[in-house]
């Protein structure tokens, strides 16, 4: 892949071919659609996982953020991405 | 079913069907705060309830879980209030008023002030245990009680010798004097309520917290270990004798070398765990010495 031009499409491929992440608290919602609404209840262990677990995922996604918007440049030179004249 | 309430079915499985939407539908179900806080900071000026929620966001995700789904039922701030109290009490930190979360980590201190004339009116049942310590208990009301000079001194070595003792019992008596003369080690037993006002309070980050939750718990230990000690002299007429004798061992020294070497000191101590069984207990180091001598 290094060496070749990369095209946006291609980054979109790449990007969309990642899987979708399948937290506990999504399958919560799966089984009991009411819960968006607030109209349903569930299991107090079962809850605690997926808030617990949903904590930590929106954590990293923040931290990952953060990290995204701090990064200094990095000069490309084996990549080519045609759209950026690169 | 009527038609609103159809179509807020429809909408709710709608949202279930693409995984985007059900991420981000379960991001705001169950962690609706996800973008409101700073992972780091916690602004102590904001309100109560918003504190809480962020202290317990990164620390007690359990509670978290609690509140929100509270919150989402629409419970009013008194049962907020009451909700985090009792769950973040029973984590160990003990929090009575959600309005006071903000001035950090509450905690309280149980040392004793001997100067305070209160204290002597307060516990009555120490007076006799502290006597051999010529402390001159007030008899009419004054603003501070005199005491003798290097009282601590003596006080800190008669705590330390016990906790040198095999006998538990002898132990927990050590602590009753690690208490009365500040010396536990423990700063929630050895510091008065005024004493620690003056230190800045724990934050609410999770090292703070644990901190606390230790330090909590190693003070009530110590102050069971005290309450019992208090018994056992109570009930041990000969270890209340041998620690009159000792504490005045200890003045001896005192008097006659200036200091207390606490490594040389050697006291016997009367058996206090068994009534049948209240035989003279030597140092354990004195032992030592004299098995290497052999």
């Amino acid at each position: 892949m290094f060496g070749s031009p990369l095209g946006l499409d291609d980054l979109h491929t790449c990007l969309a071919g990642i899987a979708p992440v399948e937290l506990k608290g999504m399958g919560l919602l799966r089984e009991q659609p009411h819960l968006i609404a607030g109209a349903s209840s569930i299991p107090r262990q079962r809850l605690v996982e997926a808030v617990t677990e949903i904590v930590a995922y929106t954590g990293r996604c923040a931290a990952a953020a953060r990290q995204l918007a701090n990064l200094t440049p990095v000069p490309i030179r084996t990549i080519g991405i045609v759209e950026f004249v690169l | 079913m009527n038609l609103l309430a159809e179509l807020y079915q429809q909408l709710a499985l709608s949202l279930t069907a693409d995984p985007l939407l059900l991420l981000a539908s379960a991001v705001a179900t169950f962690d609706p705060f996800w973008a409101d806080f700073d992972d780091t900071d916690i602004d102590y000026e904001t309100d109560p309830l918003t504190i809480a929620l962020q202290v317990t966001r990164g620390v007690f995700p359990d509670i978290y879980a609690e509140a929100v789904e509270r919150l989402r039922a629409g419970a009013s701030y008194a049962e907020m209030d009451r909700l985090l109290c009792k769950a973040i009490s029973a984590k160990g930190i003990p929090l009575n008023d959600l309005d006071t979360i903000g001035w950090g980590v509450p905690m309280t201190a149980v040392g004793v002030d001997l100067e305070d004339p209160e204290f002597y009116a307060i516990h009555t049942d120490l007076l006799p245990i502290l006597a051999p310590f010529g402390i001159d208990t007030p008899e009419s009301e004054t603003y501070s009680v005199d005491l003798p000079e290097c009282l601590h001194k003596v006080g800190c070595a008669i705590a330390t010798n016990l906790h040198e003792q095999t006998d538990p019992a002898l132990r927990e008596v050590g602590w009753l004097f690690g208490w009365l003369f500040s010396c536990t080690g423990n700063s929630l037993v050895d510091y008065t309520d005024e004493m620690l006002s003056e230190i800045p309070p724990l934050s609410w980050s999770p090292d703070d917290i644990a901190f606390a939750v230790e330090l909590i718990e190693e003070a009530d230990g110590i102050m069971r270990d005290v309450q019992a000690g208090i018994e056992i002299l109570k009930s041990t007429p000969q270890l209340q004798a041998t620690l009159e004798r000792n504490v005045a061992i200890l003045y001896q020294i005192l008097k006659k070398k200036g200091n207390l070497d606490e490594p040389t000191i050697r006291l016997e101590w009367t058996s206090a765990g068994d009534s049948a069984d209240r035989t003279a207990v030597a140092d354990p180091q004195f032992l030592l010495v004299r098995h290497d001598a052999a």
